[in-house]
């Protein structure tokens, strides 16, 4: 064990014990933090049904499992990395964040290719939504809240992302091996957090109409 | 940070995908599916809550985790539950 | 070993410190300045209201300042100052630990403090903010007012409050000292464990509710904007779902520090340990299913109206198995009256007489009358001011020893002490007859007929506001000139006391091994 133990800790272990508990505290304020969205999506649906269901069909359902596709491989390929750097594979776990990070970067343009294409049809948020085809207060909110649900996600990811590439370099530099790899674990929770948003909204936004 | 004990093993990470993978796809082809809206959404969401359970017991080693990790996980959960629940009670009897 | 004072004097040694006892004071100082900031603010409002007529404000420099007054006071001194300053000070030495599990993080709260605060007061500073600290939809999206830049200052803040929950939660489960068990931890512990597992379930729900409604304001998002289909009530329902249990945010730590005064000065057990700690917990849960109990009249559905009306009688419960606890804890202690003695005093009848009003609102036919109203004003001050300000002023009383080393005056605190809870009184009674008799919120002017009850209100907040100025002049003045102290001048058992005065950087000399429980007065101080 060369990871350095902090002074207030009397051992390794429960320093380990306590950064992973704060992460998962961490992560359960994020999800909170998604949880008023759910709930206003929840209400807004039971209100408005039916031009939510015209919205869920108006989205195009093969990018958005496309995303869930790329997601899911990609909290694979996260946990792949965790699991070689443990077994010592460095080159392994290099190759499988990189993948990763692919991955969320192709999730964000397939993501950017989605809302341009909203935008072409005057598909905006609030007082912006100028789409004649749907009208009406029901799908200006439902797309607001598409906006604002994909929005924050997305903005998680570019966070993730950013996550990744600096565990990619303290793997790369060595720094993040064997015996020392809590930021890669704890980089990797964050990554499989996200992801699990995404697998809520992928039915809420384009599947249940 | 402990070996093999508490941390899931690559045959489990393989099944988790496939699994995942599979689920992705059924739930793509009950969108198809002659069901009513109610169901569906909730088969739709079944699914979902399947797959979260997935990532959270084998990626991110919930199934190791000790107990406090568990509370909170569950305690964030029930919060998000009942978030929605309120919010859907005052409007659902309004 | 060198005291945590005296290791380091530069100004960077405290600003980039990752001592707990040292960020505790940092953010006494940050929260002070909230506190003085908040109450001009009060002062103003009460000079407006002297006479019946406008006069030194309009209406809308009027709204801007009770708006000021609650923001600054709710997110920047009430939420933050008794776990920042005393939590952080004392949680981890009352664990026998060293420092909290995470230091950096501590520091970094800090900062996101400071920066949520700044942005929070540069848009105060410019435009300002004319809404009520409640920013309710839809007033808020169309507001002229700063109103997008405010509510994201809040959210910095939120996460600060996070931040430190989360510490506060991990330090607990991990750092407690040998033979700490659960129910060996001080009351004061638990408490802010109960406060630290609301503000990482509750402030993410209002960061995000209030990141809304400046979306609406400065985009037009529409979430909550009724002309775009949106629903007002439900920035009600995902405002109180955080502010709701931010009320018990404000008032358990103060609960906890109510636990060590009243066992400390009474040289008494608590009357019963699980009974105070359990309902910390109780509190901190039942808290999250009562926030409907602020929209009795905003049109919400009368099956919720009953619902949140019965569960809100439920916190009357808890506080009351807490009250009476600390009341049979004098019986036979050995009672000295010290200031936070006499502040403990002052609490009870002013909790008490907050929390009956309490039960009264949360019926719903009695809030149709009193809604809005200088009731409701009056009821949440007695809870916030009576309680957690007068705790606050304990704590700072109580530990000043082991902070600085020093005592403070105990005839001027005596001066303070009565000033603070006399002129509380007679500035907040007058407001319950106020409301009663109709007196509405949150208006510049009002009939004549109330006036005479105004001004004792306002005479009242300057004795209060005097009193705050003499404790403050005379604490600071003791920090640098006080008489030393000992180690554990008022003879306590609890663990943050065993601690050398002032503690050196890391606490203890020797790591502690815990014996006893922290009132066990019948033996002798070393555990």
């Amino acid at each position: 064990m060369n990871r350095r133990v902090e002074i207030q800790f009397e051992s390794a272990a429960r320093q380990e014990h306590a950064v992973q508990l704060g992460m998962w505290i961490f992560l359960g304020s994020e999800l909170l933090l998604f949880a008023g969205l759910f709930g206003l999506y929840t209400v807004y649906r039971t209100e408005y049904g039916l031009e939510f269901d015209a919205g869920i069909h108006h989205n195009q359902l093969l990018l958005g499992s496309t995303n869930t596709v790329v997601l899911i491989v990609s909290s694979f390929t996260v946990a792949w990395a965790l699991y070689n750097v443990r077994k010592d594979k460095r080159d392994t776990a290099l190759a499988m964040l990189g993948i990763t990070m692919l991955l969320g970067l192709a999730f964000l343009v397939i993501k950017g290719v989605e809302y341009a294409h909203h935008f072409s049809e005057g598909v905006f948020p609030g007082k912006a939504y100028t789409n004649l085809e749907l009208p009406g207060h029901g799908a200006r909110m439902f797309f607001t809240l598409y906006y604002l649900m994909t929005g924050l996600h997305a903005l998680h990811m570019i966070g993730g992302l950013a996550v990744m590439g600096w565990v990619t370099h303290r793997v790369w530099t060595r720094r993040t091996n064997r015996e020392s790899h809590t930021e890669l674990h704890l980089g990797a929770l964050y990554w499989h957090l996200v992801d699990s948003i995404w697998i809520f909204l992928w039915p809420l936004f384009y599947l249940t109409g | 940070m402990s070996e093999s004990s508490s941390s899931s093993s690559g045959l489990s990470y393989i099944l988790a995908l496939v699994s995942l993978l599979a689920l992705t796809g059924l739930s793509f082809g009950m969108h198809f599916a002659p069901l009513g809206g109610g169901v569906g959404t909730l088969v739709a969401l079944g699914i979902a809550t399947v797959k979260v359970a997935i990532v959270a017991l084998v990626f991110m080693e919930l199934r190791f985790g000790t107990t406090p990790i568990r509370v909170v996980a569950l305690t964030c959960l029930s919060f998000v539950a009942l978030l929605c629940l309120g919010l859907a009670a005052d409007v659902g009897f309004r | 070993m060198t005291s945590y004072l005296a290791s380091g004097r530069s100004l960077r040694s405290w600003l980039v410190t990752k001592d707990h006892k040292r960020i505790g004071i940092l953010f006494l100082i940050a929260t002070t300045l909230a506190l003085v900031l908040g109450g001009v603010f009060a002062l103003l409002i009460r000079i407006e209201l002297l006479t019946p007529e406008p006069s030194v404000f309009d209406a809308l420099d009027y709204n801007r300042s009770f708006t000021h007054h609650g923001v600054v006071m709710v997110f920047l001194f009430m939420v933050p100052v008794i776990p920042t300053v005393f939590g952080n000070f004392f949680l981890p030495m009352m664990l026998g630990a060293p420092d909290v599990a995470l230091p950096r993080l501590n520091l970094a709260s800090f900062y996101v403090y400071c920066l949520g605060a700044t942005i929070l007061l540069l848009s105060l500073w410019f435009g300002g903010v004319d809404t009520g600290w409640t920013f309710y939809a839809p007033y808020a999206t169309t507001s002229p007012t700063a109103v997008a830049t405010a509510v994201f200052g809040v959210f910095v803040v939120g996460i600060s409050s996070i931040l430190t929950g989360l510490n506060f939660i991990v330090t607990v489960h991990t750092m407690r000292a040998k033979g700490m068990r659960w129910f060996r931890m001080p009351l004061f512990v638990w408490a802010i464990y109960a406060t630290a597992i609301i503000q990482v379930l509750a402030t993410p729900v209002l960061g995000l509710s209030l990141l809304l409604v400046g979306a609406d304001h400065a985009f037009g998002m529409g979430v909550f904007d009724p002309a775009l289909g949106g629903d007002p009530i439900l920035f009600q329902h995902l405002f109180w779902f955080y502010s709701h249990p931010a009320v018990y945010i404000m008032i358990l730590p103060a609960m906890g520090v109510v636990s060590e005064v009243v066992c400390t000065f009474s040289h008494n057990r608590p009357a019963s340990y699980r009974a105070i700690a359990i309902s910390s917990i109780g509190i901190a849960f039942i808290g999250f299913l009562t926030w409907g109990h602020h929209m009795f009249v905003s049109g919400m559905s009368m099956l919720d109206v009953g619902a949140f009306g019965i569960l809100s009688m439920f916190v009357a419960i808890f506080s009351a198995i807490k009250v009476f606890t600390w009341t049979a804890t004098l019986y036979r202690g050995r009672i000295t009256f010290n200031a936070p003695m006499l502040y403990f005093f002052g609490f009870m009848f002013l909790f008490v007489f907050g929390g009956m009003t309490g039960v009264a609102v949360a019926t719903s036919s009695l809030d149709i009358h009193w809604h809005d109203t200088y009731f409701v004003v009056a009821h949440f001050h007695f809870i916030m001011v009576g309680g957690t300000l007068t705790m606050f002023l304990a704590a700072c009383h109580y530990w000043f020893p082991k902070m600085f080393g020093r005592r403070y005056p105990e005839k001027w605190a005596l001066i303070g002490a009565v000033a603070v809870i006399l002129g509380f009184v007679f500035t907040f009674t007058p407001q319950f007859l106020l409301g009663n008799a109709g007196m509405p919120r949150r208006y510049h002017t009002y009939v004549p007929e109330y006036q005479w009850l105004n001004v004792m209100s306002t005479a009242g907040a300057t004795i209060l506001a005097l009193g705050l100025v003499v404790t403050l002049v005379y604490l600071v003045h003791s920090i640098f000139r006080g008489e030393k102290a000992g180690d554990n001048p008022w003879d306590s058992r609890g663990y943050e006391w065993l601690a050398p005065t002032p503690p050196p950087t890391h606490n203890f000399h020797t790591p502690l091994v815990i014996a006893r429980g922290p009132y066990d007065f019948h033996c002798p101080e070393r555990p």
